[in-house]
């Protein structure tokens, strides 16, 4: 490196030291932080409703233990069932059979059980058994991440991005929340839809504990999209 | 058992930076260790030398603040605690620009109020000085990411090739690599503009 771009360099890294805040102004940024930070925390609080969340879940299961569930459980799952049916026939549609039939079977088995249950005997009429025979249309889950949302900007399917988008803006977190409804705002512009995505980034106006740089794009979009 | 040497914080920094632990500290739970009262003055510092003087500073210093929170009970105190938040800072800022830059590729950012935009350098010192240091982060922002927090670490706050590698997560022989790319371009820049041509010494 010559002399000439050394003495370049030595001035850049001058700038850079006299570029560098005040003490004060260091401490005073970062007071200011602090307060954000405490404001913007509520971890603790987060935690406790994941302990107590667990508790009763804990709880509950426990409770179905106890009460037999596991037995039940294993016997239902088991590929012979007469046993439990005639068990749970014999115990009458009162007794907690009932329920116990809806929860571990499919729709349709449980139909047909409770058929075989109320009128021991006689047929399933052909017509309602056909009607539940039939394969009910799956409802695809929408994965709702951001990995999602990508794959599908990237596919130019914008039905599967509003979907993920949708449920992103459902997430616990306000500023991912935020960033989802900012993007729902603009997929509606870049459909045209100028009156939905101003209603939408207008929302996030009134949203607590956002990202002060998303805030101020859902305002931009308000103030450009006409 | 001696303690390490302080002098090998980078000299750049004002900031009255915590000397790396003992290391008859480091088999302490690191639990027990409490966090550094200037962390978040630590962070600020640094976040704006690598970001600059941007709108959304606080809101990335925050977010790095919450990470460094989340991860000390991992920090061993193996390196020293300026490199592991240069890392955490660094860390944070790449994250938030490759989200912007996926938005901004997807929609046009263009009139959007620009939350990237730098804001007035607030420089103490003479006039030149200030308009050096404007220009001098105009040029490092037309440098890629990686290749701006390498030089701005190692030329610009002198800090050593491992402490770099540490920080930005590769080996030397990479950042190495990149700082003299950096630096060829940084100068190229540089020497042509009219405040850096001061008669030399």
């Amino acid at each position: 490196m010559s002399t000439r771009e050394e003495r370049v360099l030595e001035l850049a890294r001058e700038a850079w030291r006299a570029s560098e805040p005040s003490e004060a102004k260091v401490e005073i940024a970062a007071r200011r932080i602090e307060r954000k930070l405490r404001r913007g925390r509520a971890r603790p609080a987060r935690r406790h409703t994941l302990v107590l969340a667990f508790l009763v879940v804990f709880g509950g299961a426990l409770a179905w233990a106890a009460s037999g569930g596991v037995q039940r459980f294993s016997e239902g799952a088991s590929p012979q069932r007469a046993p439990a049916l005639e068990r749970a026939a014999r115990g009458g549609l009162g007794s907690d059979s009932e329920s116990w039939a809806r929860r571990t079977r499919a729709p349709a088995e449980h139909q047909a059980l409770t058929h075989e249950l109320t009128q021991p005997g006689q047929p399933m009429p052909e017509a309602e058994r056909r009607e539940q025979a039939k394969p009910k249309p799956a409802s695809p889950a929408p994965a709702a991440s951001w990995r999602a949302v990508d794959e599908a900007l990237d596919a130019k399917d914008d039905a599967r991005a509003k979907q993920a988008l949708e449920g992103l803006a459902k997430s616990g977190d306000p500023t991912t929340r935020a960033k989802a409804r900012l993007g729902l705002a603009q997929l509606a512009r870049s459909k045209g839809d100028c009156a939905s995505a101003r209603r939408i980034a207008g929302e996030i106006g009134t949203m607590e504990g956002v990202d002060s740089s998303v805030t101020k794009r859902a305002a931009a979009l308000v103030a450009e999209c006409e | 058992m001696s303690q390490p040497d302080p002098t090998l914080l980078p000299a750049s920094m004002e900031l009255p930076l915590l000397a790396p632990p003992p290391l008859d500290r480091i088999s302490e739970p690191p639990a027990a260790r409490s966090v550094p009262e200037n962390l978040l003055a630590l962070l600020y510092r640094q976040m704006r030398g690598l970001a600059g003087p941007r709108a959304d500073l606080d809101d990335l210093v925050q977010a790095a603040a919450e990470r460094a929170l989340k991860s000390w009970s991992r920090f061993e105190g193996r390196s020293a605690l300026s490199t592991w938040t240069y890392g955490i800072a660094y860390r944070t800022l790449i994250d938030h620009d490759r989200w912007y830059q996926r938005w901004r590729r997807r929609f046009s950012f263009d009139a959007d109020g620009e939350p990237d935009q730098p804001q007035p350098f607030d420089a103490e010192g003479d006039l030149s000085q200030l308009g050096r240091a404007r220009r001098l982060r105009e040029v490092l922002d037309e440098l890629p990411p990686a290749k701006r927090a390498v030089v701005i670490l190692a030329e610009l706050e002198g800090l050593s090739m491992r402490e770099v590698s540490e920080i930005v997560g590769c080996n030397e022989r990479t950042v190495r690599s990149r700082l003299r790319d950096a630096r060829q371009k940084l100068v190229e820049l540089l020497a042509g503009d009219p405040l850096f041509q001061e008669a030399e010494p």
